[in-house]
């Protein structure tokens, strides 16, 4: 089952209504120049929707959580997606959808400003982790979508009631679950379980392996950043540098919550998210009784190169990824034999990168 | 057509807020000189008239490209609303089935 298929019901409705053959509005113009207008609207009109589609998971990444406030129709709901479309959660439709399901699932969930589409692989785009696994070894993919521009304990918990209903829908009985996960997607994982456990659901007991692939466990460097440029303009006394600060501190929560990885609503809930490097982040272990695995990526060759040092993968460094903080109560156990980092790797291309995939399905073996 | 009303009531807002940060910023650096001319005594009354007079002519400025901003908004989510008709209902149950779950999260 590939994530983002070729039929586009709703282009190729667009496309009927402009250039039908009946009742289309440009059928004098079609009939006029004899140009395949249709044909040509047609492509046009699917790589609009494609593009669109991208355009409305970076908005989200930006300025979800106010689009989720101002109940804007562009806010993305968590939802499974297949083929570019939400998946209904009732036993026909996942029979429907996934004919040859086994009691074996993997759940991918992406990072911020990006959607389900991120696992394509860029030469073989129907191709991603989910489905060579599911090739490879019987396990049955569910993307997830969701608005990353909402507070990451927001999403974890919603993620947490969509596994519940899915496990509950699911017409066979499951009895492993894998979450691959990239970048934010790992600290939303990470607090679904959280508020699993909390609610005793279900589906919490099935998870087996958890896959955190530049998942920035300790914070990002880009948004710590962010945070202290903002603050160090709006000291300014000059009106039009204070409004960059501004409008730098317009970025979502969920941008927000990636400056020391907070999970949990307890972690950011009463306090300022614009104060200058404060670190409110609690006390959050792994899951017992499930394997975690971290996948990382550097920008050279060379491990002890300095760009590597300072800039990991350029999105998060390698001590955040494994969760290396010098406070204890932050410090995440990792079993070293669980890691494994790829050289000349970037943030994105941890998605979709075959050597990543073979270590995964080696670990899941 | 429900993406773009949202695009719509983005764009809307965004130039709405725009429009009163830079009002502010505009505010506050015309004001600057004349903040400290008003120090003068003997031109203190006479600024102060004209400090009046110009806030007035740069609110109303902002002002009226806020309206303009929100009747422009009103008609184009009117414009959008009479040429999706019943597409909008297509793209409800197709991209957006959360948003009952949506408010119900909200709630």
């Amino acid at each position: 089952m590939n994530i983002s298929g070729n039929p586009d019901p709703q282009a190729d409705q667009f496309v009927e209504r402009a250039c039908g053959d009946d009742d289309g509005v440009l059928k004098p113009l079609v009939q006029k120049t004899g140009v395949p207008w249709k044909k040509r609207f047609s492509i046009a009109a699917k790589s609009l929707r494609k593009g669109a589609d991208a355009g409305v998971g970076i908005l989200n990444g930006i300025v979800g959580d106010y689009l989720h406030q101002q109940n804007n129709p562009l806010a993305v709901c968590m939802e499974f997606y297949t083929q570019g479309r939400p998946l209904t959660l009732t036993p026909e439709a996942l029979k429907t959808a996934f004919p040859n399901m086994t009691s074996r699932i993997c759940v991918l969930v992406h990072g911020l400003v990006c959607d389900e589409t991120i696992w394509k692989y860029n030469e073989s785009p129907e191709t991603t982790y989910g489905s060579a696994l599911q090739e490879d070894l019987g396990y049955t993919p569910f993307y997830v979508r969701y608005n990353t521009g909402r507070h990451i304990s927001e999403n974890g918990r919603n993620l947490s009631e969509l596994m519940e209903k899915l496990v509950a829908a699911l017409p066979v009985r499951i009895n492993e679950i894998v979450f691959i996960t990239h970048s934010m997607g790992g600290l939303v994982t990470r607090s679904a379980c959280y508020y699993g456990l909390q609610h005793e659901a279900e589906w919490v007991k099935n998870v087996r392996k958890l896959f955190y692939l530049g998942a920035p466990h300790l914070g990002a460097p880009l948004e710590k950043f962010g945070n202290a440029a903002a603050f160090v303009l709006k000291k300014f006394p000059r009106p039009y540098i204070k409004i960059i600060g501004d409008v730098i501190n317009v970025r979502s929560s969920g941008i927000k919550d990636l400056r020391y990885g907070y999970v949990a609503d307890e972690d950011w809930a009463g306090h300022d998210p614009d104060v200058f490097l404060k670190n409110t982040k609690n006390s959050l272990p792994l899951m017992d009784g499930v394997s975690h695995y971290v996948i990382t990526g550097r920008l050279t060759e060379n491990p002890r190169h300095p760009v590597s040092r300072l800039f990991g993968d350029a999105l998060v460094r390698t001590p955040s990824a494994l969760g290396r903080s010098p406070h204890k109560k932050h410090y995440l156990d990792f079993p070293p034999e669980h890691h494994r980092e790829y050289p000349a790797t970037g943030h994105m291309k941890l998605t979709h990168c075959p050597e990543v995939y073979a270590q995964i399905r080696q670990w899941c073996e | 057509m429900r993406k773009l009303q949202g695009l719509t009531q983005l764009v809307q807002d965004a130039v709405d807020k725009s429009a009163t940060a830079i009002e502010d910023v505009h505010l506050a650096v015309a004001n600057e000189p004349l903040n400290i001319l008003k120090k003068i005594p003997p031109l203190t009354p006479a600024v102060a008239g004209i400090q009046k007079m110009l806030n007035h002519g740069i609110t109303a400025v902002y002002e009226i490209i806020r309206t303009v901003n929100r009747e422009t908004g009103k008609m184009v989510s009117g414009v959008l609303g009479k040429f999706g008709g019943d597409t909008s209902e297509a793209d409800d149950s197709g991209d957006r089935p959360g948003k009952k779950q949506q408010k119900n999260t909200k709630a």
